[in-house]
C-alpha cells in the first residue's frame, strides 16, 4: 500500500496527479523549481492563447463593419495585454496553490533529483524527502536551433519571446508547427513582417495533408509569408538585423532580414541534473523509458509528460499522471494513445484527433471519407468562418479512426469526435446523434452523413 | 413500455402449447434472454425466454393449460410501470372464448418497489464491437472486454474470433482439408429430437431380436378387405394398418412392453396406443392411434389416414402425439430389409419393419418363393428381458402369418 508519493513537476502532468493522489489518502510531496502550472500554464497554452484571443477580438471588430458596425481606428496597447494575459496566469496558478491547500499537499521549492529510487534531494536546500513511489514530471525545454548562428543574439525560443516588452517591427519563425504558426500569426496581428522558413514540404508536418493545406492557404490569404521545403544553412547579424540564409526546395540560395529570430522547431525533455542513473531510470534518446503503465525502469518509479517524449501536449501529460496516479493507487491503468486530440488555436482553428488519411490508407488499407465544407454552414456563415470538416473510417464498420476539422471554434467540437473515438464509435452514431442547430457542431453530424451516404447540406 | 411474452409458434405445426412450470413469479426482476417458462407442444419441450430486460408484472397462464400459438402468457415492464391487465386479458377473452373461464394465476399486477434494473442485460460494448459482433454471429456475453470497466472494444472480439476460430466454420476452407458448404442451425425441434434420441441410446439399453415373418396370409387378407373397407371409408387398406393391429393385440399379452419407466418404477398402461413414426423434413414426428388392439382393420385404417395426413399439414394436437405407448416404424418403402430403431421415449419397446421381399423359403423339404418381412424388436432391456421379447415377437410373428383372429 502506497502511502507517500513525491512528484518532481509542478506542470500539467505533475499537478493533477498530485490532486489525485491526494484525494485517495495518499500524503503528497510536490517540488517545483518555479511556479506551479509548469510550461502550459506559465509560458505555453496559457499566455500564448490569451495573446491570441486578444488578435481574434482585434480582427472581429475590425471586421464589424458587415453588421453595420462602425469603429474608428483600433488600436492595442501591448503592454496592457502582456498585463492582462499575466493577470490570468497569476490567477490561475493562485488556483492550483488553494486545490493544493485543500488537499493537504506540500510544495517544496527547489531542484528535485534522485539520492535513491525512494529518496529525492531538493539542490537549492539540501532538505530529502522518502516516498513509496515517485512521479518525474520534469517537462521539457524548447529545442535550440542546430544549425551555424543557431545560438547567437537576437534568436528567441518560445519561452523568451513572451518576454518580449514591444512587438519587433519583423520576425522569421523557424518551424511550422503549431507553436511557430501561432506565434507568428500573434505578432503578425500585433504589426510585425512575419516570415515562417519550415524544412517540411508542408506546415504542420505531422498533420493531415488538406489541414496543412487549407492553414498556410489562410494564413497567407492574411499576409504572412510561408516558405516550406527550405533548408536552412545559416543565421547571421546582430540584434535587431537578424539573416537568414537557406536553400529553397529548387537549390536557390535565398537570404532574408528580420529584427529577430524565433526558434519553434520543437521541444527537449527536461533529464539534466536528475541522477537518473542513481534511481535505476532508463533514458533512451533524451527520453525517459516508460511502460504503457507509466512506469520506469526502476519500479515504483514513474514518468509522465514531456520528459518522456510522445506528443508532448499538456492533456497527454495530464492523462499520463492520471494512468500513474491509477496505478501506484493499485488499479492497473495502461495509455491508450489512440484518441489524443491535437489543437491550434490560430484563425482559423485547427483541431485532429486520431489518424490522417495518409496514416489511415496505410493502416486499413480502405477508407471512406466523409467531409463538409464550413461554407454550407448556417452558424459559419455568421460567424464569418471557413474551412472543413472530415471524418475518416475503415471501410468494413465505419469505425471513426481520423477526425480532421478546420475553421472556427473547431478545437472546442473535436472533443465529441475525440469521445467518439475513445468509445470506438462507427460514422452512425454522429450521424444519426440528434446536432443542435444552428451550430457549428453540425459540421460533425454532416461528413459523418456523407459517409452514410447522405450529403445533406453539400453538393 | 410493458412487453408482452407470446407463446411462439415453434415452427411446423404448432397450434398450442402447455404450460408446464413457471421459472419467474410476478415480481421477479428478469433479464433479457433468461428464461421466464417452460412449455411443451408436439414432440418438443421448450423454454421461453423474456424478449428484454425487466420485471414480471403479470403471468396470464397456469400451469397445464393449453394456450394457443401467439396468446400473451406475462409482461415484462419497468418495476413502476402502470400495467393495464383487463386489457390484455379482454383481448385474450375474444381471441379464445373456449379458454376464457380459466383462471389466471395472479391477476393483479402488484406494483413493484422500484429498484435498479439487473446488470448485466446492457452489454458494455462499443459501437464497432457490436457491429463486428453481430456480423460474425456473436455472443457478446462470453466476450471479456479488456477497456475501462470492462467495456468490450473491438480489438476483443477479434481475440475471441481468433481463440475460437477452430471450431469455426468460417476457418476451416483455409484449412484446405474439410470444406464446410452451409451451416444450419439447429432448430428447436431438431435439437429436441436429438436431446431426446441421445438420451434413450444413452439411458436405454437397447436389446435386438429379428425375426422372418411370411407375409402371405397377410397380404390374402389385406387384398381380401381392400373393396370392403374402400367402400366403408374411402381408405385403401394397407399392411401397416395389419402391423398395428397385430401388434396391439399381441401386446394385450404383454403388458411389459407397454409400459413405461419413471423413476424406478414401471408403470404399465392401460391403453395400448401404437405410435407410427411419420417422416417429415423437419423431423419426425410419431402420432399415435388410441386404444388399437380394441379397435377394427377398418377404423384402424380410417384413424392412420387421417394422423398422416394431418402430420403433413401440421394440424395434429399434443395429445395425439403424447399418448403413444408403443411405436411401430416402418421402412418398406424403400429396398430397406431390415433395420433397427431407437425407443422412443418414455416407451418401452419399438418394432422396425422393413420391405416385403418375394424370396425363396424352404417349406416341407421344397423351396417356395413366399412374401417375406423382416422385423426387428427393440426393447429397453432394463425392464424387458430378451426371453419376453423374444415370446412377443413370436406371438406378433404368428399372428401375422394367421391374421383371422385380427379381424
Amino acid at each position: 500500500m502506497v502511502k507517500k508519493v513525491v512528484i518532481i513537476g509542478g506542470g500539467p502532468g505533475g499537478y493533477p496527479a498530485a490532486l489525485m493522489l491526494a484525494q485517495k489518502s495518499v500524503k503528497v510531496t510536490l517540488i517545483e523549481r518555479e511556479k506551479l502550472g509548469g510550461t502550459c500554464l506559465n509560458r505555453g497554452c496559457i499566455p500564448t492563447k490569451v495573446m491570441l484571443h486578444a488578435t481574434h477580438l482585434l480582427r472581429e471588430i475590425k471586421s464589424g463593419g458587415r453588421f453595420g458596425i462602425k469603429t474608428q481606428k483600433v488600436t492595442l496597447d501591448f503592454s496592457q495585454l502582456l498585463r492582462h494575459r499575466d493577470q490570468i496566469v497569476e490567477s490561475l496558478i493562485k488556483g492550483i496553490e488553494s486545490l493544493f491547500q485543500m488537499r493537504g499537499i506540500q510544495v517544496f521549492k527547489g531542484t528535485g533529483f534522485f539520492e535513491t529510487s525512494r529518496r529525492v534531494k531538493i539542490k537549492e536546500t539540501g532538505e530529502a524527502v522518502e516516498a513509496d513511489a515517485v512521479i518525474l514530471a520534469t517537462g521539457s525545454i524548447p529545442a535550440p536551433l542546430n544549425i551555424q548562428g543557431g545560438n547567437g543574439e537576437g534568436i528567441l525560443n518560445s519561452d523568451q519571446v513572451l518576454s518580449l516588452k514591444v512587438v519587433p517591427p519583423s520576425m522569421i519563425v523557424i518551424g511550422a508547427g503549431y507553436i511557430g504558426l501561432e506565434f507568428a500569426q500573434i505578432f503578425h496581428c500585433l504589426g510585425s513582417r512575419v516570415i515562417v522558413i519550415e524544412m517540411e514540404n508542408q506546415v504542420l508536418p505531422k498533420e493531415d495533408s488538406e489541414v496543412a493545406t487549407a492553414l498556410e492557404e489562410a494564413l497567407r490569404q492574411e499576409g504572412i509569408t510561408i516558405i516550406t521545403g527550405a533548408r536552412l544553412k545559416e543565421i547571421s547579424g546582430k540584434e535587431g538585423h537578424k539573416v537568414v540564409r537557406y536553400l529553397t526546395r529548387e537549390g536557390k540560395e535565398v537570404s532574408l532580414e528580420a529584427a529577430c529570430i524565433l526558434g519553434a522547431v520543437g521541444r527537449r525533455p527536461r533529464i539534466e541534473g536528475l541522477n537518473l542513473p542513481g534511481a535505476g531510470v532508463q533514458a533512451e534518446n533524451g527520453k525517459i523509458v516508460v511502460t504503457p503503465s507509466m512506469e520506469t525502469t526502476s519500479k515504483g518509479v514513474y514518468a509522465i509528460g514531456d520528459v518522456i517524449g510522445g506528443f508532448m501536449l499538456a492533456h497527454v501529460a495530464t492523462a499520463e499522471g492520471h494512468t500513474a496516479a491509477e496505478n501506484i493507487l493499485g488499479n492497473a491503468q495502461i495509455m491508450d494513445y489512440t484518441a489524443v486530440p491535437r489543437c491550434i488555436y490560430t484563425y482559423p482553428e485547427v483541431a485532429s484527433v486520431g489518424l490522417t488519411e495518409i496514416e489511415a490508407k496505410n493502416r486499413y488499407g480502405k477508407i471512406r471519407v466523409g467531409s463538409f465544407p464550413l461554407q454550407a454552414s448556417g452558424r459559419a456563415r455568421i460567424i464569418d468562418g471557413g474551412g472543413f470538416a472530415k471524418i475518416i473510417t475503415e471501410d468494413r464498420y465505419k469505425k471513426i479512426v481520423g477526425v480532421h476539422l478546420v475553421g472556427p471554434h473547431v478545437t472546442e467540437l473535436i472533443a465529441e469526435a475525440t469521445v467518439g473515438l475513445n468509445l470506438e464509435c462507427t460514422s452512425e452514431e454522429i450521424a444519426f446523434s440528434i446536432h443542435p442547430h444552428p451550430t457549428l457542431s453540425e459540421i460533425l453530424m454532416e461528413a459523418a452523413l456523407s459517409i452514410e451516404g447522405y450529403k445533406v447540406h453539400s453538393a | 413500455m410493458a412487453t408482452e411474452v407470446t407463446i411462439p409458434n415453434l415452427g411446423y405445426t404448432m397450434r398450442v402449447a402447455k404450460i408446464i412450470k413457471w421459472l419467474k413469479s410476478v415480481g421477479d426482476p428478469v433479464e433479457a434472454n433468461e428464461t421466464l417458462l417452460e412449455i411443451e407442444t408436439d414432440k418438443v419441450a421448450y423454454g421461453i425466454e423474456s424478449p428484454v430486460v425487466g420485471f414480471v408484472r403479470a403471468i396470464l397462464a397456469n400451469i397445464d393449460e393449453e394456450v394457443p400459438v401467439g396468446n400473451t402468457v406475462a409482461i415484462i415492464g419497468a418495476a413502476d410501470e402502470k400495467i393495464d391487465l383487463d386489457l390484455y386479458q379482454k383481448r385474450e377473452k375474444e381471441a379464445l372464448p373456449s379458454q376464457s373461464d380459466k383462471p389466471v394465476v395472479q391477476k393483479e399486477s402488484i406494483p413493484i418497489a422500484p429498484q435498479p434494473l439487473p446488470t448485466g442485460s446492457f452489454i458494455l460494448a462499443s459501437p464497432v464491437a457490436k457491429k463486428m459482433a453481430k456480423e460474425k454471429g456473436i455472443d457478446l456475453s462470453l466476450v471479456k472486454g479488456s477497456g475501462r470497466s470492462g467495456r468490450i472494444r473491438m480489438t476483443d472480439v477479434e481475440r475471441y474470433l481468433s481463440e475460437s476460430k477452430p471450431v469455426r466454420a468460417e476457418a476451416t476452407p483455409t484449412s484446405g482439408l474439410i470444406d464446410v458448404a452451409e451451416i444450419i442451425p439447429m432448430t428447436t425441434m431438431r435439437r429436441t429430437i436429438a436431446q431426446r434420441l441421445s438420451q434413450s441410446s444413452h439411458d436405454a439399453p437397447h436389446f435386438y431380436l429379428c425375426m422372418d415373418v411370411d407375409m402371405t396370409e397377410s397380404k390374402r387378407l389385406c387384398n381380401s378387405l381392400l373393396k370392403k373397407v374402400e367402400m366403408k371409408t374411402q381408405v385403401r387398406l394397407s399392411l401397416n394398418d395389419i402391423f398395428i393391429k397385430a401388434a396391439a393385440v399381441t401386446l394385450r399379452d404383454y403388458p411389459r412392453l407397454n409400459a413405461r419407466l419413471r423413476s424406478d418404477q414401471i408403470e404399465v398402461l392401460r391403453s395400448i396406443n401404437i405410435g407410427l413414426a411419420v417422416a417429415l423434413p423437419e423431423g419426425l414426428i410419431v402420432p399415435a392411434i388410441e386404444k388399437a388392439d380394441q379397435k377394427r382393420l377398418w377404423q384402424i385404417a380410417q384413424e392412420r389416414k387421417d394422423l398422416v395426413e394431418r402430420t403433413r399439414q401440421g394440424t395434429l394436437s399434443l395429445s395425439e402425439i403424447e399418448r403413444g405407448t408403443f411405436t411401430i416404424s416402418s421402412l418398406g418403402i424403400y429396398d430397406i430389409r431390415f433395420f433397427t430403431s431407437i425407443i422412443n421415449p418414455p416407451q418401452a419397446a419399438i418394432l422396425s419393419i422393413g420391405k416385403i421381399f418375394d424370396r425363396p423359403v424352404a417349406k416341407n423339404g421344397e423351396i417356395i418363393i413366399r412374401p417375406i418381412v423382416e422385423i426387428t424388436l427393440a426393447i429397453d432391456h432394463r425392464i424387458i428381458d430378451g426371453a419376453v421379447g423374444a415370446k412377443f415377437l413370436q406371438d406378433f410373428k404368428d399372428s401375422l402369418e394367421d391374421p383371422n383372429l385380427l379381424v
